[in-house]
């Protein structure tokens, strides 16, 4: 199975300069080849429907994983906003439901329920929003502790559903009974693989597959030092308190022992625990390190970069190649 | 409004996203299943068709309705945007469906996107079943007083004051940062009940009517004004209007006289049985102009150049302006004149007669001081 390739859409400092980049951007990424744009929802962000509306607008291959809170929207609202962005797209459309357990933006936006209200109305939520994505779907009611329905789905059309997107967090039965695809932190490494296994146990308990994906922000130079020095600055800007040097080590590794102690794996970096996940590396170290993420059972990355075009297409030049080298990358996606 | 004079006279055209066609039948709701022969589907290649001849028409703006089955009005307008350069969109948005403060983030994107082209058009309902059919059980009079709440707190996400509000249908949550970079959409608003009128008078910037005859619309205005006034405020007012305009007012009469023949009787029946379950009093203000009067085509002009025919078999805006394209613009003009500065019009099929309007009609209505381009400066003939 080849590995696929997602770019995240970097979250908005907003300005009307901002449009023109995310198209600039999805431009990049269908001209390098690489398939999909992930577009993230919240506080922060700007509204992923419109933005995706709007780059299905400027590309014609560009996949669209489109993220929202299930608490802005009522579950049939959702549906038929989706069945109108898989015809507009052309089915380029993927769905990532988010857990706003887990984001602030879900109280901007309203919601006050417990953390096991918040579960158990997500589940009727999931319930509700697949059974009308369903292309063959007969009219139904509903009546449920959060919603309610009458004559649902009369108006739906026979397009396929997006494939869904859920986070990890939400657990292995909403996992395994909804979602196609599961949003996980690659790292630490026995108990990802770990969870991997009982997440898929879940799906195919209920007779369905689940594959894996995680996001992965990317500091690629020429030389390791140039990547680790990128490293270090981003730790500065930041504001994370440099970790103190580890006792004993060689002057000539010292420079960058401390913020390589940071690591989770090789050249996958987490500076803050719980927090993104970083590769830093040369283009062949990073193609090194996706294929063992592709190994471990991730059949997909999401990642993210400072420098948009720059980075999007020097990591279609340096990267994509090495990686279909290995077989993971069909050498026809190549554009560039 | 989208205009900084309020006064000067705004015209709208219409985005059939439920389909288009040559026939009464052929774009808006209810579907009667007739004449699929040369009907459109509302695909984006014909949509971003009609956007083109909408701008280059130099319609101010398009309306971008909602309702089951139609595309969705947020994706179809961030799409068409990037398609002309000037026209204005007027998306039509339904509260109860979504939470406000995300809706005041959709709007926000999509001015970014448009840079400032979006207006907002309120709907508050539509018939029960398709309410209902989306998880929206609220009653007639609650759903205004919804609407209210929801455009109070979509004004406030707007100045980052959202998470102050505690109402009965929402409440704020975390701090929302203002927003600074691009405009709150001015707000058109719909519905003609005495509810309606309450939250139209003390929360809309325009206040839209479906064509009634001249003297029903003065008398509107005149209402609506008060009560806008009683509560310190100033309304503007719209109109959406069919139009089938001709060279001669005999041409018009007779396309409108074939459009009526081709009806069957139980499609009228059919429709009318539908609209009837739309607690509308709008609706129903439709209806009645056509209470005591047969179905022959002059029969139902209910004023002079206003015809009630559309109304047989569509839901919702069911009047038109028939005749020559003088007697349309006249009769505009004597709308103008009666206080009403925005008009949203249709004709069919929206890509041929935005073309057409463009070049015979809206002409006779803009005028240079418009700042807008006549049809003698652009080819004096």
């Amino acid at each position: 199975m080849a590995l696929e390739i997602s770019w995240r859409l970097p979250a908005s400092s907003v300005g009307s300069t901002q449009a023109g980049a995310w198209i600039q951007l999805a431009l990049a990424l269908e001209y390098a080849g690489i398939e999909g744009l992930w577009i993230d929802h919240g506080i922060d962000h700007p509204e992923s429907f419109a933005v995706a509306a709007t780059l299905c607008a400027h590309t014609k291959k560009l996949k669209m994983t489109v993220s929202i809170a299930p608490e802005v929207m009522l579950p049939a609202a959702l549906a038929a906003t989706v069945q109108s962005l898989q015809s507009i797209s052309h089915l380029r459309t993927r769905l990532h439901l988010s857990d706003s357990g887990r984001n602030s933006a879900y109280r901007a936006f309203g919601e006050f329920l417990n953390r096991d209200q918040h579960s158990e109305r997500i589940s009727e939520y999931l319930d509700l929003l697949t059974r009308l994505l369903a292309p063959y779907t007969e009219p139904f009611s509903h009546c449920g502790r959060y919603f309610q329905l009458e004559n649902a789905g009369f108006a739906s059309r026979k397009l396929s559903p997006p494939p869904l997107v859920l986070d990890q967090s939400q657990g292995s039965i909403l996992c395994g009974r909804h979602a196609d695809l599961c949003l996980m932190s690659p790292g630490p490494l026995p108990l990802l693989q770990t969870d991997m296994q009982s997440l898929r146990g879940s799906a195919h308990a209920q007779g369905r597959d689940l594959t894996f994906c995680c996001h992965l922000n990317l500091i690629m130079a020429d030389t390791e030092t140039q990547a680790w020095q990128l490293a270090e600055e981003h730790l500065q800007e930041t504001g994370i308190r440099h970790p103190e040097p580890p006792v004993g080590v060689a002057a000539i590794d010292k420079a960058f022992a401390a913020i390589k102690r940071l690591q989770i794996q090789p050249q996958l970096w987490q500076p803050v625990t719980g927090g993104p996940v970083f590769v830093v590396g040369t283009p062949s170290q990073v193609a090194e390190r996706l294929a063992s993420l592709h190994e471990l059972g991730f059949s997909h990355v999401i990642l993210a970069s400072d420098h948009g075009v720059a980075d999007v297409l020097r990591f279609a030049e340096q990267v994509l190649p090495a990686l279909a080298a290995k077989g993971l990358r069909s050498t026809e996606t190549q554009h560039v | 409004m989208f205009d900084s004079n309020e006064h000067s006279l705004e015209l709208n055209w219409f985005l059939p996203t439920n389909g288009d066609g040559r026939h009464l039948t052929s774009s808006g709701l209810p579907k009667a299943g007739l004449f699929q022969e040369g009907e459109r589907a509302p695909t984006l290649d014909y949509l971003r068709q009609v956007v083109h001849a909408a701008e280059q028409a130099r319609f101010d703006a398009i309306m971008v309705p909602t309702a089951s089955g139609f595309e969705d009005p947020w994706l179809v307008t961030a799409v068409l945007a990037q398609e002309v350069r000037r026209l204005k969109f007027l998306l039509t948005v339904r509260p109860g469906l979504e939470l406000p403060t995300y809706t005041a983030r959709r709007a926000a994107t999509l001015q970014l996107l448009s840079d400032n082209r979006l207006g907002l058009h309120v709907v508050s309902g539509s018939s029960r079943f398709e309410q209902r059919s989306l998880g929206d059980f609220l009653e007639h009079d609650d759903r205004y007083a919804r609407s209210a709440e929801f455009l109070d707190v979509l004004r406030a996400a707007w100045r980052g004051e959202s998470h102050l509000h505690h109402g009965r249908f929402y409440r704020g949550g975390q701090h929302v940062e203002p927003q600074r970079d691009v405009r709150l959409p001015p707000l058109y608003f719909g519905g003609a009940s005495t509810a309606a009128e309450q939250v139209a008078a003390s929360h809309a910037e325009t206040y839209l009517m479906w064509g009634e005859p001249p003297d029903m619309v003065a008398q509107r205005i005149s209402h609506m004004k008060n009560l806008a006034a009683s509560r310190g405020r100033i309304l503007r007012f719209g109109l959406r209007l069919h139009v089938f305009a001709r060279s001669t007012s005999q041409a018009a009469w007779s396309h409108v006289e074939e459009l009526l023949k081709e009806l069957p009787r139980d499609a009228i029946d059919r429709a009318q049985e539908q609209l009837a379950s739309y607690e509308s009093v709008g609706q129903s203000r439709q209806s009645e102009l056509r209470t005591g009067r047969g179905v022959g085509v002059r029969e139902l002009e209910v004023s002079p150049n206003l015809w009630a025919g559309v109304g047989l078999v569509r839901g919702g805006a069911g009047t038109a302006l028939v005749g020559s394209y003088q007697e349309v613009a006249e009769r505009i003009e004597e709308y103008h004149a009666l206080g009403v500065d925005s008009f949203i019009l249709s004709g069919y099929p929206h890509l041929e007669e935005a073309i057409h309007l463009g070049t015979e009609l809206l002409p006779l209505l803009r005028r240079p001081s418009d700042g807008v381009t006549t049809r003698t400066q652009l080819s004096p003939h």
